[in-house]
């Protein structure tokens, strides 16, 4: 006889909690009993099959006609459609194979919703900050833009159902392990995520900032030291527009103290929040006329600097269909080609690096309800803000706005400078724009014409576009939205009560910086200031000037150069300000002040190049004594509580050289009034010690002590490579630091057929559980190029790709 | 009840197909393969098999689980256990010891279960 025995229930309740338990985020553990089911956890994610497959078909809807996408042995897709849109819904389909989690988490970010994904509160303040800086409000009002304009809607609009296609066809086995691990689902793409991601990149690109440092130190300084310590030119600088060089440059820009601008104005003393974001990192880019090269046809080159991680910010691909047949590398989360080249054209990008981030104190009303304008009280607009939090309750933030932009710091989120509360921002950032017609319109240029016209349509963030044709034009550009400004505007804070401190117009797109097949036969950018002093119109930014020299140096000093020239061009480890500023080192050191184990040492820098090698083993020293000049020189400055930045390399080297009795190289703290070479043989002197330590404990060479961290998007050390050594320097065209550095290195030679190198630090698949993850870091690291399989045909892709998919309407 | 060894290995084969065909069936929730294996226990009550309920259904599960993480991970031949095992603090094989571990408590829990609901009287 069988009964049922009650007594079951226990051990179901002990299974069911169980299985509650595994199925779900237990404070730091992922959901493990779904992470670590063999079938369809984890371990499946190491299923690279559709990447090796001779031949996959792959069924899809509302494709005009079939598309064939061929992979070759790096697993670059090389997309071959019958329509521009197909096209293009097959690159979102295959970017999402690749890349989904990336570019959704991208979004995410973008638009303030972290919250969503994870519990702890500083998402929160994360989320705010980027709601009240009005990223989300940007890309809506482009994407009406973009919208209305057909080229670039029907692009995106089938990008979009090509990642939606992908999206759609994921179950729990197959979904990017991410999404696995921290227990949420991929939500199906829109056009304005798109946009979120462009508008990402444009705040990457531009939302350095010291307006509130600069105010404090001119009225700190005065306007004469301030000039003098924080030029806007220098005089052997190599802008962009390079033609007409003034006779005089610093005199025609000085600085002078804003009339609104005083310590009522704003409130002294406060602590500056730092920036990650470092201005003298940023990128190199190139054009070399047929005129000097061994082949008659232009090179172009450009390696784009930007945070090193993993996934990389690029995806290699090719695209082909009638009218179009593009290589180069990609933005997850946005259609066409971004870096790359055509059968007839390539371009590069850099930075433009201009301050087109402003802030406006403003006169707020005790109600908290208005604000005042031209001796007007207007009202202020307020929208509500809706987050949603993993796990908790939504919060509602409140944001104020006014005619100059939102107000992204008060009361309610005063951020971590209570200086910056209650002003308003205006960024170029903020108005509508669509750079994505650019992009698309640049993947099928022919020639100069075609390309001016593209990049007509570029706004921000102002870049360098840097151009090679076929029919042996080369060009530069400063392309964007550059605001007409008068002098001192923007550099500042400005004042929120006048209308005349907004401005309302740009330097007319004639006007901008730029050369067509200067007679020196090459171009270049790299990040420096876009033209000399005698520039019609006023603007400021972030500028390096380091950079632009050395290939200045090496450009100017070769009669002919190959695409191996360009090669150890992009690796060069030299410092150009090292360089310059040794000599000037060792001519103020003292040496009856050093040992003899000292001299010895001091010997050797003679010898050196400048050149930060894997396993040069003076570089570092030499990092160290510059880095103790610094700090002892500038020491009154530190003393400001809201110092963040010293003044530039450049005005130190000069003062030494011009002015070694001056009051800054007198040390605070010290009875005795030292000059520039006291100060240059005591920071030679701690720097050796410092050293010799290092030394016995076994570390010297350079590449000890210069390590490159490629981080996973969370931050999860396990899907990083982290503390890879490396050459280079951050001021060196090799222009490598902790967590910046050549996110794609890329030499075109232009041709019958293009002959094009590249490589990137990453690899292809955004999933950490394939091979290809990060296939390609290691021979970045050595300094490898691969060989870029542009294929001019659809017969060449078939006999040279190595796997091949179909996507079918089904 | 004394067990029986025989019924042991009894159950325990027929736990390896069943839960292979059950987890390898898509588009149901990752552990539904517990019921079957509940229905199973059950079962081996109703069949009056003498069997340590737990004991069987955690070597069972264990075997399956790890047995097909080390399976998938040569096949495919990826890098995801030690990232996963860095993750948990632990060396990546343990990785799939885990796995097995988590296997076996579900199985042998299920199995233990369906063996308890069922109540055969001596008559």
């Amino acid at each position: 006889m069988k009964r049922i025995n009650i007594g079951f229930l226990f051990p179901l309740a002990a299974l069911a909690i169980l299985v509650c338990a595994l199925s779900q985020q237990l404070f730091i553990l992922p959901p493990l009993g779904k992470l670590l089911d063999p079938f369809i956890g984890a371990i499946q994610n190491e299923d690279d099959r559709p990447l090796q497959a001779k031949e996959l078909t792959i069924p899809a809807r509302e494709l005009e006609a079939p598309v064939q996408v061929f992979f070759d042995e790096r697993k670059v897709p090389h997309i071959y459609a019958q329509h521009t849109t197909d096209l293009y819904f097959a690159q979102g389909y295959v970017t999402a194979f690749f890349r989904l989690w990336q570019m959704d988490f991208g979004s995410y970010a973008a638009a303030g919703r972290l919250s969503e994904i994870f519990a702890k509160k500083e998402f929160l303040d994360y989320d705010r900050n980027q709601r009240r800086l009005g990223i989300m409000d940007a890309a809506q009002r482009s994407l009406k833009l973009i919208m209305a304009d057909r080229e670039t809607s029907a692009a995106l609009n089938a990008y979009t159902r090509g990642v939606n296609a992908y999206i759609q066809q994921l179950d729990y086995r197959n979904m990017p392990l991410e999404y696995k691990l921290l227990g949420y689902q991929p939500e199906l793409w829109t056009n304005l995520k798109s946009t979120l991601i462009l508008k990402s990149m444009a705040s990457r690109m531009t939302g350095y900032e010291e307006d509130l440092f600069m105010s404090k130190m001119i009225l700190a300084l005065g306007e004469e030291r301030f000039n003098q310590l924080f030029p806007e030119y220098y005089p052997d600088a190599h802008p962009v527009m390079n033609t007409d060089r003034p006779a005089a440059t610093a005199a025609a820009q000085y600085a002078k103290i804003p009339g609104y601008l005083n310590y009522a104005f704003l409130s002294a003393n406060s602590v500056i929040a730092e920036s990650a974001w470092n201005p003298r990192l940023g990128s190199n880019s190139w054009a070399v006329s047929g005129k000097m090269t061994a082949s008659g046809f232009p090179i172009l080159a450009n390696d784009p600097h930007l945070n090193l991680s993993l996934p990389n910010v690029w995806m290699e691909m090719q695209l082909n269909a009638p009218g179009v047949n593009v290589y180069g590398v990609t933005i997850p989360g946005t259609p066409a080609i971004i870096i790359g080249f055509n059968e007839n054209i390539a371009w590069g990008i850099t930075n433009g690096a201009d301050d087109v981030k402003d802030w406006y104190k403003l006169k707020i009303s005790p109600d908290y309800r208005q604000y005042e304008l031209d001796g007007k009280w207007l009202p202020l607009e307020v929208r509500r803000e809706t987050i949603q939090r993993k796990g908790q309750p939504v919060f509602y933030d409140t944001v104020y706005s006014t005619l100059h932009g939102p107000i992204v710091f008060n009361k309610s989120f005063p951020g971590k400078d209570p200086d910056m509360a209650d002003m308003a921002l205006r960024w170029e950032l903020h108005r509508p724009s669509n750079e994505f017609l650019t992009f698309i319109q640049l993947n099928k240029a022919r020639n100069y014409r075609e390309y001016k016209a593209a990049i007509w349509h570029y706004h921000c963030p102002l870049q360098n576009f840097t151009f090679a044709g076929k029919d042996n034009n080369i060009a530069i550009h400063h392309q964007g939205s550059m605001p007409l400004k008068w002098p001192g505007q923007g550099k500042f804070i400005l004042d929120g009560t006048t209308s005349a401190h907004l401005y309302t117009q740009y330097v007319p797109a004639d006007s901008l910086p730029q050369l067509l097949n200067p007679a020196c036969n090459y171009v270049q950018s790299a990040n420096q200031r876009p033209t000399y002093s005698n520039y019609a119109y006023y603007y400021n930014g972030y500028y390096n000037e380091t950079r632009a020299s050395r290939i200045e140096q090496l450009l100017s000093a070769k009669q002919q150069v190959d695409v191996d020239a360009m090669k150890a061009m992009q690796l060069d480890n030299v410092n150009a300000f090292t360089v310059m500023a040794l000599p000037v080192l060792l001519a103020n050191v003292k040496p009856a002040a050093l040992s003899k184990a000292q001299q010895q040492t001091l010997a050797a820098f003679k010898q050196w190049n400048g050149s930060y090698d894997y396993d040069n083993k003076i570089a570092r020293l030499y990092n160290l004594w510059w880095r103790n000049v610094k700090n002892d020189t500038w020491d009154e400055l530190r003393n400001y509580r809201f110092f963040i930045k010293s003044p530039e390399d450049e005005v130190l080297l000069n003062l030494i050289q011009q002015d070694t009795h001056n009051a800054y190289f007198d040390r605070q703290h010290t009875p005795q009034r030292e000059d520039a070479a006291e100060i240059i043989t005591n920071a030679f002197i701690t720097a050796f010690a410092e050293n010799e330590q290092s030394r016995k404990e076994g570390r010297e060479r350079w590449s000890d002590f210069h390590k490159v961290n490629l981080l996973h998007l969370t931050n999860l050390r396990a899907f990083s490579k982290m503390g890879l050594p490396v050459a280079g320097q951050q001021e060196a065209l090799n222009a490598i630091s902790a967590n910046w550095g050549p996110s794609w290195r890329m030499i075109v030679e232009l041709g019958d057929r293009p002959r094009a190198y590249g490589i990137y630090p990453g690899g292809q698949s955004g999933n950490p559980g394939s091979r290809y993850y990060d296939s390609f870091v290691d021979d970045w690291n050595k300094g490898k190029y691969y060989t870029l399989n542009f294929f001019m045909s659809l017969k060449e892709a078939k006999q040279q790709a190595s796997g091949a998919w179909k996507l079918n309407n089904r | 009840m004394k067990i029986s060894t025989r019924d042991n290995i009894k159950a325990f084969l027929c736990l390896i197909p069943l839960i292979l065909l059950i987890r390898i069936t898509d588009r149901i929730p990752w552990w539904s393969f517990v019921i079957g294996v509940g229905l199973f226990g059950a079962a081996t009550a109703i069949w009056k098999w003498k069997v340590s309920a737990f004991v069987t259904g955690f070597l069972a599960g264990l075997v399956v689980w790890a047995g097909a993480s080390l399976y998938f991970h040569y096949t495919l031949g990826g890098h995801v256990l030690d990232k996963i095992g860095v993750l948990l603090f632990v060396p990546g094989p343990v990785v799939i010891l885990l796995s097995g571990i988590i296997g076996g408590l579900l199985t042998g829990l299920a199995l233990y279960t369906g063996r308890t609901a069922i109540r055969v009287s001596a008559h």
